[in-house]
């Protein structure tokens, strides 16, 4: 069983993270682009990590820029944002094929390294800003992908959930941003935040693949450079207390209505209780033999899909699934049933040690995948700890029952968040 | 077993057919933590007419019968499926689709046993009434969320419309009122014709010794009897070849609308070789004229007519085969009327060389790329070899495909009766 074999160092202001593996027949790179959590400036990043893919000095259109993507045997780009607890992340990722698949291959990395570095450090200008055309059509772009969230119900649902639950904190910020604040941007504001990023914001570079180490070691520095880095440093954010549980109906024309639940867990990656929780999650809805699955689904037939996940830097979990509307009452309860019983300890060490044991295979399985890996290693980033694979692996072995049941009684229910079609509009 | 090597891909397949008609593949990846199987039936949702094993007149099914015995062949009298794999490390799960239906684990341990537990809980049925009715709400709630879901409505939508007879024209899951009408009898009738070991194939890729996996294979086969092999009836009705409707709107509440445009494609009865390399030529096509390095793409783009939803495909199957262009847009009409122009200039454009070769090079690369996936190597493999098509050998085939075909290919892709769009859009 193969984990990561990691090298990171830190050089030219920004960080360097290599993790050579024979596994894949391609080569990722990834850049990190780690800032706060802001509703000032969260939309331009997302309109930054939409321009980040326009062009480059060397290749100004997105033609040009893609036909030499397609060139290198289909070399594939993308670019998203995401949240990480109250850290805004732009994510660009190029995946290439390893050079004894391609004809005069030899240079291939090298090349795929040159060309991401451009794009985030060199792109296309016109009198020393972003073209304002390219601005207003990607502004165009984002705005439509705002107004479609609500398209996507279980992702609508999600962020209403984070909306309402999170009213106070940051986390409560859409990652996509908001579109009341396009109409502020244009090139030179756009320009202007993205130097300010480039000199405030935490870069990391990964690379996972097939290369030599010391090799890579010595040429990323060569490739990646910038002259400052003005570390700001983070503050925590206030949590809202609440005493009784939140209750938030929305209705929309739908056929299937979206029960998500919003618990506090009160403990992030870097606690000591981290592993306890992603059993205790395991247990609970983090797999198909978990008791929200079981109960929910197989016993009372009420919902195709249950499950929960943790949101491990804010401290969260959430229940979500798709129900009948009029039976969300209902659903609430046998949630509500399933949670108390974790909290009486009403579970088996049998049941605990399966649910070790499968949390540990889906890391390894995490582990024969780049982006994964990727992933993996960018959490103790996000968390800034320095904890290993090795010893997360060991400390989900030595979880006891007893962890389980007080990290259970530690999670409180926050927020029940029901989307549902007009007619079946009542919750409890 | 026989071991089959590619050179181009770099991959090694170990394949043997058991006395029962079963074929078997492994592929050993030593250097992933990962095993996945996948034991694969060649029946899907489009198969609604047939003659049942052991009787001469064909019966029609109810629709999204296919799916429902996917669901209920989990259901045991003595065990839980899940609950057993679980307990050995694994994560089951499975799909159905139009033409096949898989059942799947992957898993970081236990891999022999996992594959046995794979082939008992498939090839041991247990159906009850109770249980029938029971499974009827939660496929209730999954053909719901389907039903909010716009992509799928607008993917169906355009397969409506280019299909006015075909069964591929039904959703995979069914209506709530067709799923009402299964009944125990009808799931152990599928069962009974589809699910012989020689319409069959497993397939397990991973951190696993070929032999040693073979042998177990062989032992739980042998212990087990199965009637004599037969090969089932299936009826597909006659289908033209324009499409069923050229237009259509679905009103569904959506903020942005979508558009999805169908190239309704011949149906040739093709078999191996002939039918992938047709749906190559198309992917290479739709690349051409429609990725972001292709031709039209950046001014149907800089026009505000598409965004980054935009998405094409190409699918070949035996009895059906279409080309499928999608995108959320803010200007339907203009999408339309756009792609109408580009698609009459397509039939006698003249493919350019240096073009051709980048996409060909983009398609390689893309099956390369595939190939870090065991899932996709699993369920590819597995789908294809029923139509005599190897996956690993696409990229060869891919590489020999030349510039005279594309342009032959070309001229008839797209005719004034084979295209049709469908909207979806408030009211």
């Amino acid at each position: 069983m193969s984990t990561i074999n990691e090298t990171s160092f830190q050089e030219n202001n920004m960080y360097f993270h290599l993790a050579p593996t024979d596994k894949f027949k391609t080569t990722t790179i990834v850049i990190k682009i780690k800032g706060t959590l802001d509703r000032d400036t969260v939309t331009k990043r997302a309109l930054l990590s939409y321009m980040l893919r326009q062009g480059t000095k060397k290749l100004p259109t997105v033609k040009e820029l893609q036909r030499q993507l397609a060139d290198l045997y289909g070399a594939t780009l993308a670019t998203h944002c995401s949240k990480r607890g109250d850290n805004h992340i732009i994510h660009v990722r190029l995946e290439v094929a390893n050079e004894h698949f391609i004809p005069d291959g030899d240079k291939t990395i090298e090349q795929a390294l040159h060309f991401i570095r451009d794009l985030l450090f060199a792109p296309y200008l016109e009198n020393g800003t972003f073209p304002q055309a390219i601005v207003e059509r990607e502004k165009e772009t984002l705005r439509t992908k705002q107004a479609s969230t609500i398209d996507q119900k279980t992702t609508y649902a999600n962020i209403r959930l984070m909306e309402t639950m999170c009213k106070e904190e940051r986390y409560r910020i859409r990652t996509y941003g908001y579109t009341d604040d396009l109409e502020t941007i244009d090139a030179d504001t756009l320009f202007a935040y993205y130097e300010t990023m480039l000199q405030k914001d935490r870069i990391d570079v990964y690379v996972v693949g097939h290369f030599v180490k010391d090799d890579m070691h010595s040429l990323l520095p060569k490739i990646f450079s910038r002259r400052v880095w003005h570390k700001e440093e983070s503050t925590l954010d206030n949590i809202t207390q609440r005493n009784e549980v939140q209750k938030v109906l929305e209705t929309e024309q739908m056929q299937q209505a979206k029960l998500h639940l919003g618990y506090r867990t009160n403990i992030t990656y870097r606690d000591k209780q981290y592993a306890a929780l992603q059993i205790f999650n395991g247990l609970f809805g983090g797999f198909p033999s978990s008791k929200l699955f079981m109960t929910v689904r197989e016993e009372h037939s009420l919902a195709y899909y249950i499950n929960s996940q943790i949101e491990s830097f804010k401290g969260l979990l959430i229940v979500y699934c798709g129900i009948d509307g009029k039976e969300a009452d209902r659903v609430i309860d046998l949630i509500n049933d399933q949670f108390v019983a974790l909290q009486r300890g009403e579970f088996s060490e049998a049941e605990v040690e399966e649910i070790k044991r499968l949390t540990i295979s889906s890391i390894y399985e995490t582990c024969d995948d780049a982006e994964g890996i990727v992933e993996l290693l960018y959490g103790r980033v996000v968390a800034n700890v320095s904890i290993s694979l090795e010893q997360l692996l060991s400390n989900i072995e030595s979880v006891t029952k007893e962890d389980i049941v007080e990290v259970a009684q530690a999670v409180e229910l926050d927020t029940t968040y029901l989307l549902t079609n007009e007619g079946d509009a009542q919750h409890g | 077993m026989d071991k089959i090597s590619y050179d181009t891909v770099d991959e090694i397949v170990h394949k043997a057919m058991l006395p029962n008609g079963l074929t078997v593949y492994i592929v050993p990846k030593r250097n992933y933590s990962k095993t996945y199987g996948v034991f694969m039936t060649n029946y899907g949702s489009i198969d609604r007419k047939f003659v049942p094993i052991g009787e001469k007149e064909p019966i029609v099914v109810p629709d999204g019968i296919a799916h429902f015995l996917e669901h209920k062949l989990f259901e045991k009298e003595t065990y839980d499926v899940f609950s057993t794999f679980l307990r050995q490390g694994a994560s089951p799960n499975a799909f159905t689709s139009f033409t096949k239906t898989a059942y799947l684990f992957s898993a970081t341990e236990n891999m022999t046993e996992n594959v046995e537990t794979l082939l008992d809980f498939v090839q041991d049925p247990y159906f009850s009434d109770e249980s029938v009715e029971k499974e009827k709400g939660i496929i209730a709630q999954e053909i719901k969320m389907y039903n909010d879901l716009p992509d799928w409505q607008a993917l169906m939508g355009t397969i409506r419309n280019m299909y006015e007879k075909h069964p591929v024209r039904i959703d995979i899951a069914g209506t709530v009122e067709s799923i009402g009408e299964i009944t125990k009898e009808h799931l152990y009738t599928c069962y009974e014709t589809f699910y012989h070991p020689a319409n069959m194939v497993l397939f397990v890729v991973g951190n696993v010794d070929p032999e040693q996996l073979y042998e177990r294979i062989e032992q739980n086969q042998q212990a087990k009897s199965f009637p004599e092999k037969q090969t089932v009836k299936r009826y597909m009705p006659e289908e033209r070849e324009k499409v069923y409707r050229s237009d259509v709107t679905i009103h569904l509440p959506v903020q942005v609308p979508k558009v999805a445009i169908g190239i309704k494609g011949k149906i040739r009865e093709q078999h191996g070789e002939e039918m992938i390399r047709e749906e190559c030529i198309q992917s290479i096509l739709l690349d051409y004229f429609f990725a972001e390095s292709g031709l039209y793409y950046e001014q149907l783009y800089a026009e505000g007519l598409i965004d980054q939803s935009f998405s094409y495909s190409s699918t070949v199957e035996q009895s059906f085969q279409f080309a499928l262009l999608q995108s959320n847009t803010n200007n339907v009409t203009s999408f339309q009327d756009r792609m109408q122009d580009l698609f009459q200039q397509i039939s006698d454009h003249a493919i350019e060389e240096s073009l051709f070769l980048t996409m060909k090079r983009k398609q390689i690369g893309e099956y390369i790329r595939s190939f870090n996936s065991l899932e996709f190597i699993a369920n590819q493999y597995a789908q294809y070899q029923f139509h005599g098509i190897d996956l690993f050998k696409i990229p060869d085939i891919i590489a020999s495909i030349t510039l005279d075909e594309v342009e032959q290919y070309v001229k008839q892709w797209i005719t004034n009766d084979n295209v049709t769009v469908c909207k979806v859009m408030q009211e």
